[in-house]
């Protein structure tokens, strides 16, 4: 009787929808999460015995990995930020992205957004010079304040400074090396600037779009005949191997589903029978109402496309 | 309370009376529960009802026509900001997209494809052609033809201006329109082109049954409108477009991706607003899908013609809102529905549609839909049913006329609370309407966990006209439960009330209150039988 009752006051429960009815889906077991945060801790650990690259990794995976106790996003900024500092491009990058999006009380920053990234792809990074090249297309950003956050990029690089926390509000706990400057940060950026002089690309876009775009695009002009014809061949056997499957199919066809569509194309039930006997007197009854929807539909169409109700009788005759 | 009493010894009568008493009170509670919320429901759905309609009849169709369109294209054209660039490149416009036309470019020997991008600004098509400046991408074949023999990518810093211009998407290259902008066509033509045949190019031949199967179809060009993308359309035609792939690749489809956390280009642009659309006056014809959506809102879809798409003519899916599909005609669809909402597409409106002799059903709602009013449409000669209602509840299906459909008239399947009122339902293949629970448990292409579904069916029939169906006026399935009032029944033979419902005929017949059966709307015999 007991149970009898349990029963009755969990089925009001659920039909009141105070018990969601197993419709939560899980999409990590326990396990997976549990193991994804031992990863983390091992990599913590590293952070903190002072591999400053490694607080990249940590800032990413607290970002996208399921753990058991995520990250704030002031303290993935943070790491990301430890991690920019020693010139790591990829957390420039996603720093720059973060204060693009104006996440972490970083709103209204656009421009130091751009700095991040233009050092990031000073730096070397390919993503980063894409991202540089779409931003004004993308997101409206001018192409004028595109090229003065690359100067000032370029600046504070050939200092040795990616990250300057005075003037990147590092977010609170981040202690900032007094005086920190890395020389290879800095022959990185040299290199670049020799670089960008000799190529005489005035703008800084232009010479980015050189680097990040137009780099792989020489490459694609000298792909070498030979490698042409390799790669017409692969989109050939791609699609002669689904014509091959189809062939096969085609000659060991299923019977039994062969069957089922042929029977459903040439089905002809009484009912079809009977519809087709009744045809002239249904439409007589209908043609009013047929009419008075095209109409209507004729109202939103331009005049010299028009629909008339013979032409539409004549299609609904046709039908199987 | 036998089943109570038997396992209750004699020495605990006291206690026994106590919770009998008590059970019976929380029995009572409960039943008092039901009852309200079921009227509760009822008050709601009339008042929603009430509000549904009168909101589609104030509308002023006026501002909804081609001319309307017309005037909302700029008139002044500016900017200089086309290029073309690698797709690859452009990984937040979808990466599946560009992976499936590797098999079209490499072919082609493409090694490394490219995309015209356009930005900031306002272009015509003529635009793009004098600032790309290169006939192997953009040809001008005739007076305003334009062939494109490389994808195009509006972002949403731009417009697209197609006007009085015939755009052809060469089959050969791969190629394809997408925005984040805005996109205008008026007075144009969109197809895709064969080169080598000079037409908009054969369909592969593809088994009925793998037509819906990833990957079996050569891709084919298409437009894909995506988040915060707007597109105006009028007076156009747009052909042999779209094949089966991963998103949106189905002829035209305005379509926004479920929200991902990321923090590189795709986080902007996912996080734009739904995508939203005019499409007026149009023909669309021998797309994969005539029309397909995907969390849009607002789109209206207004007097445009849908015929000889393979699968659907018009498909709005996945939670997209408040749609309007009105005063279109659909006919034909090669496989299945002409109509067919899906998945959570709520609060929209169908209506004043002609929809027949389609393979499928003339109008369905699927999976989820909430508080649509399919109002006023007619639904003529479909290989299906005249409406059909699956996995829906709290929907209503008002002023319709469905006829020599092969099926039902009105189907209701694994749906409560469907409200069919003032329809008239003639001379369907099988029932005028039919109320049925169906164990669908066991169909392998469906998730359930996306789309779960209640084996209960209910429907009220008020109002209605049932006249001549072929098998039954109604009928119900596996406990589908139905109300009727005031409805009128016409020689409806061999039975009005078939199925599960003949043993309960004459109670139907009191409660549908004042109903005779009549025959003098037909010179058919009338059938004998009559409750």
């Amino acid at each position: 009787m007991r149970y009898n009752f349990l029963m009755l006051v969990l089925s009001m429960l659920v039909y009141s929808g105070m018990l969601p009815a197993g419709q939560v889906l899980k999409q990590y077991t326990a396990k997976e999460r549990q193991l994804e945060q031992v990863k983390f801790s091992v990599i913590e650990e590293l952070a903190e015995e002072g591999v400053n690259s490694a607080y990249g990794v940590l800032a990413k995976m607290g970002e996208s990995r399921p753990l058991i106790n995520p990250p704030s996003q002031d303290q993935l900024i943070h790491w990301y930020t430890l991690s920019a500092q020693s010139g790591n491009s990829s957390a420039l990058l996603w720093l720059g992205h973060y204060f693009l999006h104006g996440e972490g009380n970083n709103a209204g920053r656009e421009h130091d957004a751009l700095v991040l990234l233009a050092s990031a792809s000073i730096l070397g990074n390919v993503d980063a010079a894409n991202d540089l090249i779409l931003i004004p297309k993308v997101l409206g950003v001018s192409y004028a304040r595109l090229e003065e956050a690359f100067h000032d990029a370029l600046q504070r690089l050939s200092n040795g400074q990616p990250i300057d926390c005075s003037w990147a509000r590092c977010s609170p706990g981040l202690s900032q090396q007094p005086g920190f400057v890395s020389d290879k940060v800095s022959a990185k950026a040299k290199i670049f600037h020799e670089n960008w002089r000799q190529s005489g690309v005035v703008k800084a876009y232009q010479y980015l779009k050189l680097l990040g775009v137009e780099e792989l695009l020489a490459q694609s002009n000298s792909t070498s005949p030979k490698e042409k014809i390799r790669i017409k061949n692969a989109g050939k056997l791609k699609k002669n191997a689904r014509l091959a499957r189809e062939k096969r199919l085609a000659e060991n066809p299923d019977w039994e589903m062969g069957a089922y569509l042929d029977r459903l194309k040439n089905r002809k039930s009484s009912a079809q029978d009977a519809l087709r006997h009744y045809e002239g007197q249904d439409f007589a009854q209908l043609e009013k109402d047929i009419r008075h929807t095209i109409n209507l539909i004729n109202f939103h169409r331009d005049p010299d496309a028009q629909i008339s109700y013979e032409e539409i009788l004549q299609l609904m005759k046709k039908a199987p | 309370m036998i089943a109570l009493e038997s396992v209750v010894k004699p020495k605990c009568l006291a206690n026994n009376n106590k919770i009998k008493v008590f059970t019976g009170v929380f029995v009572v509670v409960i039943m008092l529960f039901v009852v309200s919320s079921v009227s509760a429901q009822q008050t709601s759905h009339a008042d929603k009802l009430k509000t549904m309609l009168s909101d589609y009849r104030d509308m002023d169709w006026s501002q909804y026509t081609v001319e309307a369109v017309r005037r909302r294209i700029p008139k002044k054209m500016y900017g200089s900001d086309v290029e073309s660039l690698l797709s690859a490149r452009l990984y937040f416009i979808g990466s599946q997209n560009i992976q499936e036309m590797q098999e079209v470019w490499q072919a082609q020997g493409i090694a490394r494809p490219k995309t015209i991008v356009v930005a900031n600004g306002v272009y015509s098509v003529a635009d793009l052609h004098r600032l790309i400046d290169d006939d192997s991408v953009i040809e001008k074949t005739k007076d305003d033809t334009y062939l494109f023999r490389q994808p195009v990518y509006v972002t949403s810093t731009a417009s697209l201006v197609i006007s009085d211009a015939t755009i052809r998407l060469s089959l050969l290259h791969g190629v394809f329109l997408v925005a984040d902008g805005q996109l205008f066509i008026a007075d144009a033509v969109i197809t895709s082109w064969d080169e080598r045949a000079g037409n908009e190019g054969e369909r592969e031949e593809v088994p009925a049954n793998e037509l819906l199967l990833y990957g079996r179809q050569t891709p084919r060009p298409y437009i894909l409108m995506n988040e915060g993308s707007q597109i105006y359309m009028a007076n156009s035609r747009v052909s042999g477009l779209g094949y089966k792939g991963k998103r949106g690749t189905f002829g035209l489809s305005i379509s926004k991706r479920p929200f991902v956390v990321t923090h590189r280009l795709h986080g902007y642009i996912r996080a734009r607003a739904k995508p939203a659309g005019w499409l007026i006056g149009n023909t669309f014809t021998n797309n994969f899908f005539g029309f397909y959506s995907n969390q849009a809102e607002d789109v209206i879809l207004l007097g445009n013609v849908y015929y000889d798409n393979v699968i659907y003519n018009i498909d709005p899916h996945d939670y997209s809102e408040r749609l309007i599909i009105a005063r279109n005609l659909t006919y034909n669809a090669r496989q299945a529905h002409g109509i067919i909402i899906s998945r959570e597409v709520n609060n929209s409106t169908i209506a004043e549609n002609l929809s027949f002799s389609n393979k499928g059903s003339g109008i369905m709602l699927d999976r989820n839909c909430s508080n649509t009013l399919v109002y006023s449409n007619l639904t003529i000669g479909n290989e299906g049913d005249g409406i059909a209602v699956f996995e829906s509840d709290n929907n209503f299906v008002v002023d319709n006329i469905t006829a020599r459909n092969v099926r039902n008239g009105i189907y209701v399947r694994n749906s409560d609370y469907i409200n069919t009122k003032n329809n008239f339902i003639f001379r369907n293949g099988n029932a005028g309407a039919e109320t049925a629970v169906v164990d669908i448990d066991k169909l392998e292409t469906r998730n359930f966990k996306l789309d779960p579904y209640h084996k209960s069916a209910s429907a009220l029939y008020e109002g209605n006209q049932f006249d001549s169906n072929l098998h039954a006026a109604m009928t119900a399935k596996n406990k589908g439960v139905v109300t009727v009032k005031n409805n009128k029944f016409y020689n409806s033979g061999p039975i009005f009330f078939g199925g599960e419902l003949a043993p309960f005929a004459e109670n139907l017949w009191h409660q549908n209150n004042g109903a005779t059966p009549a025959s003098e709307a037909s010179h058919i015999p009338r059938q004998p039988v009559s409750p």
